[in-house]
């Protein structure tokens, strides 16, 4: 029992914890985005493939090692987001949120299909920077994903501390709750929405970076992973960072900790059941605010 | 009825019969792949035309109504192959499952506004096209085929009058007590609850009446082209139908099939120059929302268009 619990349960838990991580700093993205602005942005998924695609080709082209291309790609990424919120999303604000929802399927519709033309619509896969594995008895664990772990740790860790912790971190939660007030206080709100979309579009390009080993790419990703977190939104509740994040683990722990047993196909249906069953019973989902008209 | 009446003074008579008349020259008049790309654009317009009516009367955008398509056309497809039904019984039958799956999904999904309904019927009609992707009796991600129902000609006119039917029915529902009150709440949801409307049973009607129109569509695109697959109920569909719906202008009777006609036809002809053509579609997309967010409307108020509303159409 204990050795089935060792070899076959808590590696399927790990893989599940990183495949939650990874969704989580998608899902956090669009959940910020959401809080800030009222807006969801399509496109956030596309971000997160095309971030591992600009890191991909420097990795191959300029840049001499791995990690570094990570942060690259995130700032590239970073840049990206604060140009999608320049020329698409302000100046839509203020006007219906529907039509920055759909301005940004558009984006997200040329972005996949920009990187069919540009990269080839046939998947990749990349070697893992770190090789080898880790054993402890029965226990048997990629080294190059326990290192994945660490590295969500600490990028999970820097944005609690961000929000929490930081005076600009305190200035974006206040901006989600009221931002017309946080403007009466000399806040330049603003600029605040722009730095959120590149803060919430590098994230995405990190999590699509350190997934590159473990899960092959192609352009159809961003429309797989912006599914999910919308199933993970919709779970955790609308705007609401803790219960985005809780989702996105349970989500992750679902697929991995379901595969053990059951077949992909049999676990997703399990996973749309659950959802389900939580919208009928909790519309708002784990953590959403109530509306003031639910 | 006073509306009705109005619609039937003659200048407005006039508007409604020459593009019908259009319509119904267009199998003699243009080649048959076009004749067949039309087809195609008015199944896709039922859709719309059930965004349409939750959009404009109730406010709420929904990203899930290729559900109702793709149930309708699968219920047909099993219905027709394995229970061996007539034609009219499948179209029937089709209506009444998409109206059962309507009022299970509106029971939920209206609870919440906005983007978030959005969302929650994106999901919804996700998890319906997961469903019939993996289910092997209903043919898997292959779907099923069956004999063909209609030659091109015939298909086309049963469609068109499908889709005058439904126009009919979006009228109707418009101008009854019902839709005045939807469009009361759609415009002020609080107070419409304070004049003491039941709000979420009005939402919920309205999202099983919307569910109506894609279920027409889907039942005709199976039958029409003997052929369905998990992709009629996928997110693709459901947002070509809100975007036909934004292009034509959402609030407006021809606004839907306009913008349906348009996004048909600009795929076609765009994809037959370059394999990249989907770029194009996107940016031609977040152009149109940044400068027209109104739709083509102010284009095509110029052309034909009875105008149901005559506020600005807020989202």
């Amino acid at each position: 029992m204990l050795e089935y619990v060792l070899r076959v349960i808590l590696p399927s838990f790990f893989d599940g914890l990183i495949l939650g991580a990874s969704f989580g700093l998608v899902a956090l993205g669009l959940s910020i985005i959401f809080g800030i602005t009222g807006v969801i942005n399509f496109s956030h998924g596309d971000l997160f493939m095309l971030g591992s695609y600009i890191g991909l080709t420097l990795l191959w082209s300029i840049l001499p090692n791995f990690w570094i291309s990570i942060i690259v790609a995130a700032l590239v990424l970073g840049a990206i987001g604060i140009m999608i919120e320049r020329l698409i999303c302000r100046p839509l604000y203020g006007k219906a949120p529907l039509l920055i929802f759909v301005a940004t399927f558009g984006l997200a519709l040329f972005l996949r299909e920009a990187a069919k033309l540009i990269w080839s619509p046939n998947p990749i896969s990349v070697d893992a920077p770190l090789i080898g594995h880790m054993s402890f008895g029965v226990f048997y664990y990629p080294i190059y994903r326990l290192a994945i772990l660490i590295i969500f740790s600490i990028v999970y860790a820097s944005v609690w501390f961000f929000f929490n912790k930081t005076k600009y971190g305190a200035i974006v939660r206040a901006a989600t709750e009221n931002s017309q007030m946080l403007a009466c206080l000399g806040v330049n709100v603003s600029r605040v929405r722009m730095f959120t979309f590149s803060l919430a579009s590098a994230l995405a390009a990190v999590g699509g970076m350190i997934m590159l080993p473990i899960a092959s790419l192609s352009p159809e990703a961003g429309a797989l992973v912006i599914l999910w977190c919308f199933y993970i939104i919709v779970l955790g509740g609308m705007g609401s960072i803790g219960g985005t994040v809780l989702a996105a683990f349970v989500i992750g722990e679902i697929f991995t900790l379901g595969s053990v047993w059951l077949e992909p196909r049999e676990m997703e249906i399990l996973g749309f059941l659950i959802l389900i069953t939580v919208l009928i019973v909790r519309p708002r989902g784990f953590f959403g605010k109530p509306l003031l008209l639910e | 009825m006073g509306e009705i009446s109005k619609l039937l003074s003659l200048p407005r008579v006039f508007s409604y019969l020459v593009p019908i008349a259009a319509a119904l020259g267009v199998p003699y008049l243009m080649p048959t792949y076009y004749v067949s790309l039309l087809a195609d654009a008015f199944a896709l317009a039922l859709v719309a035309m059930g965004v349409n009516l939750m959009l404009a009367y109730a406010e709420l955008p929904s990203f899930g109504h290729a559900a109702f398509y793709g149930v309708a056309a699968y219920v047909v497809a099993m219905a027709f192959m394995w229970l061996k039904m007539p034609v009219w019984a499948c179209f029937v039958l089709a209506v009444i499952v998409s109206l059962g799956l309507g009022l299970a999904i509106g029971s939920f999904s209206i609870k919440r506004r906005g983007i978030y309904f959005a969302i929650i019927t994106l999901v919804s009609g996700e998890v319906i096209h997961r469903i019939f992707w993996y289910t092997r009796a209903v043919g898997g991600s292959d779907g099923m085929s069956f004999p063909r129902w209609f030659e091109l000609r015939p298909g086309y006119y049963f469609v068109l009058a499908l889709v005058l039917v439904a126009c009919l029915l979006f009228l109707v529902i418009g101008s009854s007590p019902f839709g005045k009150a939807l469009r009361a709440i759609g415009e002020n949801e609080v107070r419409a609850r304070f004049v003491g409307y039941n709000v979420e049973l009005y939402k919920r009607i309205a999202f099983v009446l919307s569910s109506i129109f894609p279920a027409l569509g889907g039942a005709f695109i199976a039958g029409y082209r003997g052929f369905v697959n998990p992709y009629l109920a996928s997110v693709h569909i459901s947002s070509e139908a809100v975007i036909a719906t934004l292009i034509g202008g959402s609030g407006t009777l021809i606004g839907p099939i306009l913008g349906s006609i348009f996004l048909v036809f600009l795929m076609d002809i765009v994809s037959s120059y370059w394999v990249g053509y989907l770029t194009i579609i996107g940016m031609a997309i977040v152009l149109v929302i940044l400068f027209m967010p109104q739709g083509t409307i102010p284009l095509t108020r110029a052309l034909v268009s009875p105008r149901l509303r005559k506020s600005k159409v807020k989202l």
